[in-house]
């Protein structure tokens, strides 16, 4: 080992020595600054997942869609189930559907809910209805009834059992043409909710035949969703491009008729929550930096009250270049420790999350209010390994970095002063 | 002993030529070396004296490579130095000269083998024979028992004796002491002379001290006084 890190070792963890007060203070303060990034980072991450679980959950990996009306899709659907990528079949379910708002009125109070015509048999196999009913059964669903997100519920103030007035746009269009189409009477048969907020609050579900008469479709439908096999999550964008291949292909598939993937359709949301993520770590990214500055003070001190042993250092044939190794090297070896405890805080914290969370609720008795506002009971966490990489990495660079000044300070003392500084 | 000027076929460890130095003090500037003239043949040692300010130390900077001299010209082994970069001078001090100072100057971050070692290690991977040779010269300076202490539980005594071990350890050709016995008492700074001259001589290297002790400097073969930037050869009487 050349001599510069070796002294930069020994200036560290001293032969026979505890360590430096200082040299702790430096470890604590990158390794708090690390564990703080990583506990933000996999707890964002955590809630990013939930959030991205509950997209796919709620509305699967794709939609195809024609951007008009689309008749005959069993030619599709069954092409869509056969598809195969990486040689394996990749796509376990597809579901009709039909969608459009209608004005819903119970008691007087009148809103204008999306309304979601799904054939259940299918559906099932792509959003699990049980999971997220509160009340009343999927089971119940016929062509004279609807299921109802709670959010929508408590606007209007409907329970389970209640008789709902549901009017189609299609009221507008008969009206042009001198035909009356009084509102249809449909009967609460389950509410529902799903904690994916713009589902949970203003939507309804029915079946498809009631929707193609809501909005006179016929046998038609509004598009296709599509649930992968588990496992090829991360692979969505490579088989909508499959998808649509396929979708080209077909001479007796509609025009226009194209896939579009969950990632496509929210991409301006994922892109808030990439952003949010980025900035949070831009931001405590500062806390790294000021531990750095921790580190600088640190090893200056160290330069200036180990000022006669440099002198000696360069007497015995030390060269400046050797100095700045030593105290560079120093900065990255209290960078690299801080990271090691720093992420083992983070994993500690991260493993604890929930109960340090409850105990902070708990000291300042805001349990209920975690709930109500937060919409949380637990803390989730996601851990990402590129997430580790970036903050094990600046917070190396960064403590290195924060060497180079006291080591530059060390190599330029001359040693004939330094030696005489009694 | 006598300062001797006479020509000698032994060649010189180091050769001092018209060394002038001078520091700024403000608006003044003080001449601190005039003129030196010095010369020290291989295996001899020399003490210099002088009041304290006088440059003594100014003097061992300049020859050692420490401090670059404003005229004049330095030679060491008969090759003129005093225009070498300080990157090639440190690369030749750390084989071919040994440093004794009066505040030992031990890392105390390094147990007293370390300490020792540190002067190989600076040349790179210490090998199996410089660790035996640490451990010699440690044996030698009279610290066997005392290989992983801390420098900081030593004597003065014992640390000077460590600096001596450290010095020594590269086999250089010179050695500068500068004021080894000024912290400590009478006794142990006799015996750590006698010590000092003895090492010297078995390792067959040069010796350059620096002294205020007229005993310790009469040990030495040759003497000089340094005296208002001027090297004169001194006489001593036994």
């Amino acid at each position: 080992m050349p001599w510069s890190f070796y002294l930069a070792l020994k200036q560290l963890f001293p032969s026979g020595r505890k360590l430096s007060f200082f040299s702790v203070l430096s470890i604590a303060g990158v390794s708090l600054g690390v564990c703080l990034l990583i506990v933000v980072l996999s707890v964002m991450n955590g809630f990013q997942k939930e959030i991205r679980d509950k997209i796919v959950e709620t509305t699967g990996h794709l939609r195809v869609e024609a951007g008009s009306v689309i008749y005959d899709y069993d030619g599709i659907m069954e092409a869509l189930l056969g598809l195969e990528y990486r040689g394996e079949k990749v796509i376990r379910a597809v579901s009709p559907y039909a969608y459009g708002f209608v004005i819903v009125q119970n008691r007087s109070v009148p809103v204008f809910p999306a309304i979601r015509g799904v054939d259940i048999a299918y559906e099932a196999e792509i959003v699990p209805f049980n999971k997220f009913l509160i009340s009343g059964s999927v089971d119940d669903l016929d062509n004279d009834s609807v299921i109802i997100s709670s959010g929508l519920a408590r606007k209007i103030g409907a329970r389970q059992g209640d008789v709902l007035e549901l009017a189609s746009p299609l009221i507008i269009e008969k009206l042009k043409e001198d035909e009356l189409m009084l509102p249809r009477e449909v009967r609460v048969v389950g509410i529902f909710e799903t904690g994916w907020t713009v589902i949970d609050n203003n939507t309804l579900f029915c079946t498809l035949t009631l929707m193609q008469e809501f909005y006179g479709l016929e046998d038609g439908i509004h598009g296709l969703t599509v649930r992968l096999v588990d496992g090829y999550d991360e692979e969505v964008d490579l088989i909508t491009g499959k998808v649509n291949e396929l979708l080209r292909q077909g001479e007796d598939f509609p025009m226009g008729v194209r896939a579009f993937s969950w990632l496509d359709l929210n991409r301006d949301f994922l892109f808030v929550l990439q952003l949010e993520k980025s900035v949070m770590f831009f931001l405590l990214l500062f806390v790294i930096l000021v531990s750095a500055f921790a580190i600088t003070s640190t090893l200056l001190i160290t330069v200036v009250r180990k000022t006669k042993e440099i002198g000696l250092l360069a007497a015995m044939g030390a060269k400046p270049g050797g100095l700045v190794a030593c105290y560079t090297f120093q900065g990255f070896i209290l960078g690299v420790g801080g990271a090691t405890l720093g992420i083992a805080l983070a994993l500690l914290a991260l493993a604890n999350r929930n109960e340090i969370v409850g105990f902070v609720a708990k000291i300042f008795n805001k349990e209920e209010a975690l709930i109500r506002f937060y919409r949380f009971t637990h803390l989730p966490a996601h851990y990402q390994r590129d997430d580790f990489l970036w903050v094990v990495l600046c917070a190396i660079i960064i403590s290195t970095l924060a060497g180079l000044i006291p080591a530059f300070r060390a190599s330029r003392m001359k040693p004939a002063s330094a030696l005489r500084d009694e | 002993m006598v300062g001797k000027s006479s020509i000698s076929l032994i060649p010189a460890v180091i050769e001092s030529r018209e060394i002038v130095k001078t520091f700024p003090n403000g608006r003044e500037v003080i001449q601190v070396l005039d003129g030196v003239d010095f010369k020290l043949e291989r295996g001899k040692t020399a003490s210099i004296r002088g009041e304290s300010g006088s440059g003594k130390t100014t003097f061992l900077n300049i020859i050692s490579g420490l401090e670059a001299v404003d005229s004049g010209q330095l030679f060491w082994d008969g090759n003129r130095v005093d225009l070498r970069s300080s990157g090639e001078l440190a690369a030749v001090r750390s084989s071919q000269i040994g440093f004794i100072f009066q505040a030992y100057y031990l890392l105390p971050e390094l147990n007293l083998w370390e300490n020792v070692l540190l002067a190989a290690r600076l040349r790179g991977k210490p090998e199996p024979r410089e660790r035996d040779r640490a451990e010699y010269l440690l044996r030698r300076v009279g610290l066997a028992e005392r290989f992983k202490f801390s420098v900081e539980k030593l004597s003065g005594g014992e640390r000077q004796r460590a600096a001596l071990a450290r010095a020594l350890m590269n086999r250089p050709r010179l050695i500068l002491a500068d004021e080894p016995t000024g912290n400590l008492d009478e006794t142990t700074g006799d015996s750590m002379i006698e010590l000092l001259l003895e090492m010297v001589r078995e390792e067959g290297a040069s010796l350059i001290l620096v002294t205020h002790n007229m005993k310790h400097a009469a040990k030495t073969d040759v003497s000089y006084r340094l005296h208002l930037g001027k090297l004169q050869p001194v006489k001593h009487n036994g």
